[in-house]
């Protein structure tokens, strides 16, 4: 068993983690005129996309059950374990193929192409964990 | 099974479009071309004058394409890649607009008034479309200055 706040606070922190990183892999692959404002719009746009849903999905509970985490509850290793892997992989993804792919649009279009999937996964995920970890701690 | 071919065909499909930035091989056309000319008055009738312009470019290596627009003639080049360093993360490529129309006969020369302008654009290391930014009006292309010692050299008196 794993403290809900400890797991809860290492998910969120994945996601924010996975948006700054995400952002400084923009700046980093468009610097020098690399790419202009009209290329690098659409991207940032394409991140808002992605990392709005799960922010606030993890918002929503963290905000609304502040309250939950000071009791000190637990949940199961296993479930952190998902949550982390999923969430992780999902938040980390954009930085990923901003770095590795060739071309700003192909990111973009990588990203779109498995974005209902990953979204989907990520969400439902996040949403069993922090449901899991309110079980837990009521 | 078929259908899992099928998926996989148009994976493999989007996934060879989605490398590599698409290149545009055919010249630009006359009207892409800003307005700035650089004018010359050579000495040769327009024939001869659209002649040597083509000698000269496919002794460059440069392939162009003639259009008549009553009285001028203009001839378009291919794009031609500007020399970057490998730290440079935006490169870039110029065509040329030579526009020839016959000048009135002075003094026995046969003279024709010779126009160039160039189109230059760039694309960044990161980007997939080429297009023509602020800092690319002002470029001037690597081959430009031979262009002009070229076309100097039979200026009309």
């Amino acid at each position: 068993m794993i403290s809900s706040t400890y797991g809860r606070r290492i998910v969120a922190g994945l996601i924010l983690v996975g948006f700054l990183v995400a952002f400084l892999a923009l700046w980093f692959v468009s610097r020098g005129g690399a790419a202009t404002f009209e290329t690098v719009s659409p991207v940032i746009n394409k991140l808002l996309q992605h990392f709005v849903p799960l922010l606030a999905i993890v918002g929503g509970f963290y905000f609304s059950e502040l309250a939950i985490e000071e009791q000190g509850k637990s949940t199961t290793v296993e479930a952190l374990v998902l949550a982390t892997a999923l969430v992780g992989c999902w938040a980390l993804a954009p930085s990923i193929l901003l770095l590795a792919s060739e071309t700003l649009p192909s990111a973009v279009r990588l990203l779109d192409s498995v974005a209902v999937i990953g979204t989907s996964l990520a969400s439902a995920c996040l949403a069993f964990y922090f449901s899991k970890s309110s079980k837990a701690a009521t | 099974m078929k259908q899992l071919c099928a998926l996989a065909f148009s994976l493999l499909l989007s996934g060879c479009s989605m490398t590599g930035p698409s290149s545009e091989v055919a010249p630009p056309k006359v009207d892409e071309f800003p307005q700035h000319e650089v004018q010359f008055r050579v000495l040769d009738d327009v024939d001869a004058a659209l002649r040597s312009v083509q000698e000269y470019l496919a002794m460059r290596g440069l392939a162009s394409i003639a259009t008549v627009r009553a009285p001028k003639i203009f001839v378009i080049t291919t794009y031609v890649d500007e020399p970057s360093r490998e730290t440079d993360r935006r490169v870039r490529r110029t065509a040329f607009r030579i526009a020839l129309s016959p000048l009135p006969n002075q003094s026995g020369q046969n003279c024709t008034a010779l126009a160039v302008s160039t189109l230059t654009k760039s694309r960044g290391i990161k980007e997939e479309i080429w297009s023509v930014q602020e800092s690319d009006m002002t470029f001037e292309s690597s081959a430009w200055p031979d262009l002009r010692k070229q076309i100097a050299s039979k200026a009309c008196k």
